[in-house]
C-alpha cells in the first residue's frame, strides 16, 4: 500500500468522483458493485482490486483527507467573533456549505458505512469530537467576553451545535433549488446565533 | 370468511405479537452484549431466542419487517409524547417547555437500541425508510403548525420561516436522541434536556413580541 502511493492517488482520483456520481444518482453504497464502480471510473475491476480489498477500504482510505478538509472549513465558525451579527453567521455558513457540496455524496456513503464499520464510525466520531471541543472553547471565550449567554452549558451546547452543523450543510446542499437552499441556510444561521448570543450584542 | 379463519386469525396475530416481543428482546440483548447491529442476523436472533429460522420466517419476512412492525406501534407512542409541546403558549415559561420535553426523552430512552436499529435499517430497506421519514415529516409538520400559530399569537419569534425552522429543530432533536450514549448518567441526561430546552426556547420563544414587553 505504501510502496506505490502515486499510483493510488491516480486511481483514487478516478474512483472517488465515480463513487460520488453513482451515489448522487440515488444508489446506496451497498447497492453499488465494485464492477459498476470500476466501469464508472473507466478502470478495470482488476485495477480496483490491486489497490483495495473492497468498497469499504476505498471509503476508509479517503476519509482522513476529507475529514481534514471539512475540519478546516469548520474553523470558519470559530473565526467569527463572538457576538458577530447574524448576517455574518449567514455569510460564513454560505461559504461552508459551498465547501461541503463536493463532499456531500461521499459523506452520505460514510454515514452508511459507519453503521456497520467500526473503523469508519470511530474516525467520523473522533472528527466530530474534535470539532465539538473547539466549539466548546469558542463558547467559553464568548461567555467571558460577555457576548455569549452566561447560562449556556458549554460542552453540551457544543455537542448539540456540532451535530446541528454537521448535518446542517448536508441538509442545505440537499435542498431543492437555490431559493430553498437560501431559506434553509438563513434559518440555520438564526438558530445558531440565537443559541449563543446575548441579545442586543449585534 | 370461514369460522376457522375467524377463529385462527386473531390467535395468529397474538402469536405474531408475542414472537415480535421475544425477538426484539433478543436484538436488545445481543446489541447490549456488544454485537454490532449489522451482525444481528435472522440466524443469530433465532438462535438467541431458541427458535428455528423457519419459525422466524413464518412470522416475519426479514429483520427489517420485524423492526417495522415494532416501529409502527412505537412511533404512535412517541407522537403522543410530543403533544405537551403543542400546548406551549404565551403564558408558558421555560420550565413548562422543559417539562413538556421530559416525557419525550423518558419514552425514547429505553428503546434507544431498537430506534438505532430502525434508523440503520432505513438506510437499506425502502419500506422502513418510508415509514421513518413519514414519522419525522409528521413531527416537523406538527412543529411547523405550532410555530405558525405562535407567530399569529405573538409568542413565537416573528422573523422565523416556520417550515425550515421546524425541519432543523425536529431533525436535531431526533438525531441527538439517537446519539446520547447508552451509559449516559442521569446528570448528563438532565444537561442534555436542559440544553435542548435552552436551544428551542432561544430559537422560538425568547425573542417573541409577547415576551419582549414582559421581561419577567
Amino acid at each position: 500500500m505504501t510502496s506505490a502511493p502515486a499510483v493510488s492517488e491516480r486511481v483514487v482520483g478516478r474512483l472517488l468522483p465515480a463513487l460520488s456520481r453513482l451515489l448522487a444518482e440515488g444508489l446506496s453504497l451497498t447497492e453499488i458493485s465494485v464492477g459498476a464502480l470500476a466501469t464508472e471510473a473507466g478502470l478495470a475491476r482488476r485495477t480496483f482490486y490491486l489497490h483495495f480489498d473492497d468498497k469499504l477500504s476505498l471509503v476508509r482510505y479517503a476519509l482522513p483527507g476529507v475529514l481534514t478538509e471539512l475540519h478546516t472549513s469548520f474553523e470558519r465558525v470559530l473565526g467569527l467573533p463572538p457576538g458577530a451579527p447574524v448576517a455574518d453567521v449567514e455569510a460564513t455558513f454560505r461559504v461552508m456549505s459551498a465547501e461541503y457540496e463536493p463532499h456531500r455524496a461521499y459523506m452520505q456513503a460514510v454515514a452508511e458505512a459507519a453503521t456497520y464499520d467500526r473503523q469508519t464510525s470511530e474516525l467520523y466520531e473522533n472528527a466530530l469530537g474534535e470539532i465539538a471541543a473547539r466549539l466548546e472553547g469558542h463558547i467559553v471565550t464568548g461567555q467571558r467576553a460577555g457576548r455569549f449567554r452566561p447560562d449556556i452549558d458549554p460542552p453540551i451546547m457544543a455537542e448539540w451545535l456540532t451535530v446541528l452543523l454537521s448535518s446542517g450543510f448536508a441538509g442545505i446542499c440537499a435542498a431543492d433549488g437555490p431559493a430553498a437552499r437560501e431559506r434553509r441556510l438563513r434559518e440555520l444561521a438564526k438558530i445558531y446565533w440565537r443559541a449563543l448570543c446575548v441579545r442586543g450584542s449585534a | 370468511m370461514s369460522t376457522r379463519a375467524r377463529r385462527t386469525q386473531p390467535a395468529r396475530a397474538g402469536r405474531r405479537d408475542e414472537m415480535r416481543e421475544l425477538l426484539l428482546g433478543t436484538i436488545e440483548t445481543l446489541v447490549e452484549q456488544g454485537v454490532a447491529l449489522a451482525d444481528v442476523t435472522v440466524e443469530r436472533m433465532a438462535a438467541e431466542a431458541g427458535i428455528s429460522r423457519t419459525k422466524f420466517y413464518a412470522y416475519f419476512e426479514d429483520k427489517a419487517d420485524l423492526l417495522r412492525a415494532w416501529f409502527e406501534l412505537f412511533s404512535q407512542e412517541l407522537k403522543s409524547t410530543t403533544e405537551a409541546w403543542w400546548e406551549i403558549d404565551g403564558e408558558s415559561s421555560r420550565a413548562d417547555l422543559r417539562a413538556a420535553f421530559a416525557p419525550m426523552v423518558a419514552t425514547y430512552r429505553p428503546h434507544r437500541t431498537l430506534m438505532a436499529a430502525v434508523h440503520d435499517a432505513a438506510l437499506y430497506d425502502l419500506r422502513i425508510r418510508a415509514e421513518y421519514e413519514a414519522f419525522i415529516t409528521d413531527h416537523m409538520a406538527d412543529l411547523r403548525r405550532h410555530i405558525k400559530l405562535g407567530q399569529r399569537h405573538g409568542f413565537v419569534t416573528a422573523d422565523l420561516a416556520p417550515a425550515e425552522t421546524a425541519m432543523w429543530l425536529a431533525r436535531l432533536g431526533e438525531r441527538m436522541q439517537r446519539r446520547i450514549r447508552p451509559d449516559a448518567t442521569p446528570d448528563e441526561l438532565r444537561r442534555h434536556l436542559d440544553t435542548y430546552t435552552d436551544l428551542v426556547w432561544q430559537s422560538l420563544y425568547a425573542d417573541a413580541d409577547a415576551r419582549r414587553e414582559d421581561p419577567a
